[in-house]
């Protein structure tokens, strides 16, 4: 009988697994006990069962480059990944940190814009950018929360230390992946959580729940809430159900509201009924088709009005786009230190911002060795990878950049650090990267020990999104005791 | 001059239609240069009326009319005091002066591309026979020249444009409607960095030949640092004077269209508008309704 | 709840409820039209009319194409896999609502029927084919009753599982000529799940005139029409909380007007009116009493 790690050669990348000795980790050695002793037959059956349940369940993403919609499931990687205490710790205080500031950010920016006029953040960058929405201009959000939810994306360099990739603060997706990874694993795979007691992950809807009442208008006593979905076809229709479901919420569609004298209401069967809290998963340009886009049926119409006049709770926050913009995200770290007058915790990836003559130039000639990402793309779309890229796309980003330069930002590549991952014929180490959640309640951030980890499951690839092969692993946060 | 205005929209559907939700833009603005009196919107069917200033500083109201209906109504009468005085162009002012204020910083907006107001081919064409001012030429001058090249060269023709057509295409036919020719002077400015914006509002003919009258119209301003914002009517080619009445201000048509909005049901609907500016002398108190003046139209 | 989630949940049970009842009717019929005992081409073409199928001879000629057009073909709103196709569009759009339990049943039923074709299963598969779907939309009605808060959410679910289940008996006696036969009418019990419990309840060796008002008019058999009009009546009168014998809406009005009307109404009266045009009738009272239940619970207009 073969151990599945056996063959398991740790990767030319920071291991998450393996130290520089090759053996684990003090926090993996538990696992690799457990793992000595189950043979890769045995692992593949397993892998099998496992998206055989998480196909009935629907757990599922639709694919948009497919055209008929098909429906797939994100592949589950058995083998989970651990975060210490300690690492959790520093990462909760810079998600903490990096959240409170985007929200006085966006404050800021709708509001008396003291951070462009103190050139913390140039004006034109704000301006141009296509999700800085003018419709939210002095439009003050009750209890002046924008990021009620974030998704921000983390990496490992090659010495381990994490570095934010990106800021997603409009309406992050995954997790239901973290919730349903783990209650998968826990049924099927019990053994492997031998010597472990993860932190759980089941109250993260409690939680959401908490901050979404948190930031009620404030003279609602009551407050009803209210999960808007972009319906059926939507990539993230399962998670939507998911969520409203465990939250004891109505999943609403626009056509199920109406707006009627500035307030909300959905159509029930006993009449209308107010809602005052959306959690919104439908972008701003759909939102209300008066004010946004006017071709949209997934909106309701007068909703805005509604949001204007303080009498609903839009979750995220109206025009938030702005601040994950790629090209914006250079300059989290300063308003870190201009809004909370503190140093981060977590620093940014270098980046470049094309549309500065000096750093395209750097960018324009260096392409084979950066990796190139449209400004207000995400999911895994529109980017160049130089060292994998071919002469004739390295020319057409050129070309790109050359005439929208504000549309492009580029960075060094960052080998993402590596974690074991089962494969045809046993384990081997493919790229990951950490999306923490954190919800904003009033003037706190809760950073629930629910992250979610995708792993490029091709071998060398450094894209983890599912739209481009990517899969998930279940995430452990181990408490202090660990 | 003192104005009544009444501006009445009419919509009909073949089929009944609900949830209807209608912004309007019909509220003339306070400001140094005019004075609204008075300001009141019917909407039949009945429905609450809500009201905001929007970040131009327009006052905007809206309303939704929820149970089915075949037709909608929007009635607006206001009264209007206006102190601009005759038509004159502002005293001269340098290129380089304009480019130095500080405030342009914050006039993005108007010194951009935005909807209706698009750079292209037919624009560049238009902007080479007018010119880029230099950092020494009056802008003053510049923006009347650029006024006067468009009124010269197009033909004022209603029913060639839409609501929706780009400053491209109206440049190419050479014609169009006073929402055209303000699209077009302001492409212009702004191509030449030079902020711009749209205005809608009324103009009241005096009995002599003006375009736009007896309809919503609409012009562009440029902003001329010392000088501010300075309006210019490329339609009549005139600077703004007492006989305009100015609405609402943003960077194009979608900022600030008089009444738009939507509604369920049937996919096409049938419009009318009329539109009554009428001046009033000193000692008129009571200004006569739009049914009379219907009436005293067909007399 | 939301009156889009009401509506879907309705669908979603009378589809199921379809898909449940056309897979009887067919295996039995294509059982029955073996033996030669009843005109097996008359028995096809009322079995297109009660899924809403235009028939032809050529189809019934070619009996594995007729299979696949009323059994497989999930393009077509009205066959097997087409109204569990339906069944399971509606879900999704309810999943908030329903229990994981409920979801998986569906969803599971869903892919099964997705997976298999006449051509795979042959003529000889297609009976345990239907049996298979049959058991599944059985299994869904249960784990619906018992896995479900008996409110709102399970009220429609009811609603719409008896209202469906009482238009199919009304379909299929619709299609009854008045020369029947006793082989006609052995097949039309058996395609209600009739035969055995007619059988136990039956008065003399066989009476068309008796069968007719068993399917009809039986208090206590769950798929003649009044035991099924009355089970959408008392759901009617929980969902809004008016007493029975009252109404609180215009939809609770006709089901209470149809479920005393068959409560009164004698065997021999029935029988008079003739079994196709006595079913035909009812038919269209049924679908008014649809009509009413969209107009109190889905409006298109907000209303209030």
């Amino acid at each position: 009988m073969r151990s599945i790690l056996d063959r398991y050669a740790p990767a030319p990348a920071f291991d998450e697994f393996a130290g520089d000795d090759g053996r684990p980790r003090a926090h993996y050695e538990a696992l690799a006990a457990t793992l000595e002793g189950i043979t890769s037959s045995d692992f593949r059956h397993r892998v099998t069962r496992i998206n055989d349940v998480l196909l009935r369940r629907g757990v599922t993403f639709t694919v948009y480059s497919d055209a008929r919609g098909t429906e797939r499931i994100l592949p589950f990687d058995l083998i989970p990944r651990i975060v210490p205490a300690g690492d959790w710790d520093l990462i909760a205080r810079g998600i903490a940190q990096r959240v409170l500031a985007l929200n006085a950010f966006l404050n800021d920016v709708y509001g008396e814009a003291r951070a462009l006029r103190d050139g913390i953040v140039p004006r034109e960058l704000v301006y141009s950018s296509p999700h800085y929405e003018r419709e939210a201009i002095d439009v003050r959000p009750p209890r002046g929360v924008y990021v009620h939810v974030s998704g921000i994306d983390l990496v490992r360099d090659a010495d381990g230390t994490f570095l934010v990739l990106e800021d997603n603060v409009r309406t992050p997706s995954g997790i239901s992946y973290v919730l349903e990874n783990r209650d998968v694993l826990k049924r099927s795979f019990p053994r492997l959580f031998e010597g472990y007691d993860p932190l759980p992950v089941d109250d993260y809807p409690r939680r959401l729940r908490d901050a979404l009442l948190a930031s009620a208008p404030a003279h609602v006593a009551d407050p009803v809430i209210a999960l808007l979905t972009p319906g059926i076809y939507n990539s993230a229709y399962f998670e939507h159900t998911l969520l409203a479901r465990r939250m004891g919420v109505e999943l609403v569609e626009g056509s199920d509201l109406f707006v009627r004298d500035n307030t909300v209401y959905a159509k029930t069967t006993r009449g209308p009924q107010r809602i005052d809290v959306i959690y919104r998963r439908v972008d701003d340009d759909f939102i209300d088709p008066l004010y946004f886009r006017a071709d949209s049926g997934l909106g309701v119409p007068g909703l805005f009005d509604a949001y204007r006049a303080g009498n609903v709770t839009l979750a995220n926050a109206v025009g938030t786009g702005v601040a994950d913009d790629k090209a914006i995200y250079m300059y989290v770290p300063a308003m870190i230190r201009y809004y909370l007058g503190e140093e981060p915790v977590l620093e940014n990836v270098p980046t470049y911002d094309c549309s500065v003559g000096a750093q395209r130039s750097h960018v324009l000639a260096n392409l084979e060795e950066l990796v190139v990402k449209r400004t207000s793309a995400s999911g895994g779309y529109g980017m160049l990878i130089g060292p994998m890229s071919t002469a004739a796309q390295r020319d057409e980003f050129a070309d790109a950049i050359r005439a929208k330069p504000r549309e492009f930002i580029a960075q060094p590549v960052v080998t993402l650090s590596a974690h074991p991952t089962v494969v045809e014929d046993g384990l081997a180490p493919r790229h990951v990267d950490l999306r923490p959640f954190a919800l904003l309640a009033g003037d706190r951030v809760d950073v629930p020990p629910a992250a979610l980890t995708r792993v490029a499951l091709v071998e060398g690839s450094l894209v983890v999104n599912s739209s481009q092969g990517g899969g998930s692993k279940d995430t452990w946060v181990l408490g202090e005791r660990c | 001059m003192r104005f009544t205005i009444a501006h009445r929209t009419r919509y009909r559907y073949p089929v009944p239609v609900h949830e209807s939700h209608t912004i309007v833009h019909l509220q003339p603005r306070s400001d140094v240069s005019q004075y609204c009196t008075r300001y009141e919107l019917t909407v039949a069917p009945r429905a609450r009326v809500f009201s905001y200033a929007d970040r131009f500083g327009n006052d905007v109201q809206h309303f939704a009319v929820l149970p089915e209906h075949d037709t909608l109504e929007v009635v607006a009468r206001s009264q209007v005091v206006t102190a601009r005085g005759k038509p004159k162009a502002p005293a001269p002012i340098r290129r380089g002066e304009v480019d130095a204020d500080p405030a342009l910083l914050d006039l993005w907006d108007f010194l951009h591309e935005s909807r209706y107001v698009r750079f292209g081919a037919e624009l560049d064409g238009l902007a080479a026979s007018i010119g880029t001012p230099g950092p020494d030429d009056d802008l003053v001058a510049w923006f009347r020249a650029a006024s006067k090249a468009i009124h010269d060269a197009f033909t004022y023709e209603t029913g060639t444009t839409t609501v929706r057509t780009t400053v491209e295409e109206s440049i190419a036919m050479r014609r169009g409607v006073c929402q055209d020719f303000a699209h077009v002077l302001i492409a212009l400015c702004r191509r030449a960095g030079v902020a711009a914006r749209y205005v809608s509002g009324y103009v009241h003919s005096g009995g002599g030949e003006t375009l736009g009258a007896e309809a919503s119209h609409a012009w562009a301003e440029a902003y001329l640092g010392p000088r501010g914002w300075v309006g210019i009517d490329p339609t009549n080619d005139t600077w703004i004077g007492d006989q305009f009445v100015r609405i609402a201000t943003g960077r194009d048509y979608r900022d600030v269209s008089p009444v738009r909005g939507t509604y369920v049901g049937a996919s096409s609907s049938t419009m009318s508008v009329d539109v009554a500016v009428e001046a009033l002398s000193p000692a008129q108190q009571r200004e006569p309704s739009l049914l009379e003046q219907q009436e005293q139209q067909q007399q | 709840m939301l009156s889009r989630v009401a509506e879907s949940l309705y669908w979603a049970a009378r589809n199921v409820e379809r898909a449940e009842d056309l897979a009887r009717l067919v295996d039995v019929t294509a059982a029955r039209a073996v033996d030669r005992a009843v005109d097996a081409e008359s028995r096809w073409q009322a079995v297109y009319e009660v899924a809403g199928i235009g028939g032809s001879d050529d189809d019934v000629a070619d009996r594995l194409g007729a299979i696949e057009r009323i059994v497989f073909d999930g393009e077509s709103p009205f066959s097997v896999a087409g109204c569990i196709r339906i069944a399971r569009r509606n879900a999704i759009g309810v999943r908030a609502e329903l229990t994981t339990e409920i979801w998986e049943c569906i969803n599971t039923l869903y892919l099964f029927a997705e997976s298999q074709s006449a051509r795979a299963v042959g003529l000889d598969g297609v009976s345990s084919f239907l049996r298979a779907i049959r058991e599944s939309a059985q299994a869904f009605g249960g784990i619906c009753d018992a896995t479900l808060a008996h409110e709102d959410t399970w009220l429609f679910l009811r609603i719409g599982r008896f209202l469906e289940r009482a238009a199919t008996t009304a379909r299929v006696l619709r299609g009854i000529e008045a020369e029947a036969g006793p082989h006609v009418w052995q097949l039309v019990l058996e395609a209600c799940c009739a035969s055995e419990p007619y059988a136990r309840a039956r008065q003399q060796s066989f009476d068309p005139a008796e069968a007719l008002a068993f399917l009809v008019l039986s208090a206590s058999f769950p798929r003649s029409v009044r035991f099924c009009v009355r089970e959408v009546d008392e759901a009617l009168h929980r969902l809004s909380g008016a007493p029975s014998g009252t109404f609180a809406n215009a939809a609770e009005r006709t089901s209470g007007r149809l479920a005393s009307s068959l409560a009164f109404t004698g065997a021999t009266e029935l029988c008079e009116e003739g079994t196709a045009s006595a079913a035909a009738r009812i038919g269209r009272e049924l679908d008014d009493l649809g009509a009413a239940i969209t107009a109190a619970y889905f409006p298109r207009v907000p209303v209030g």
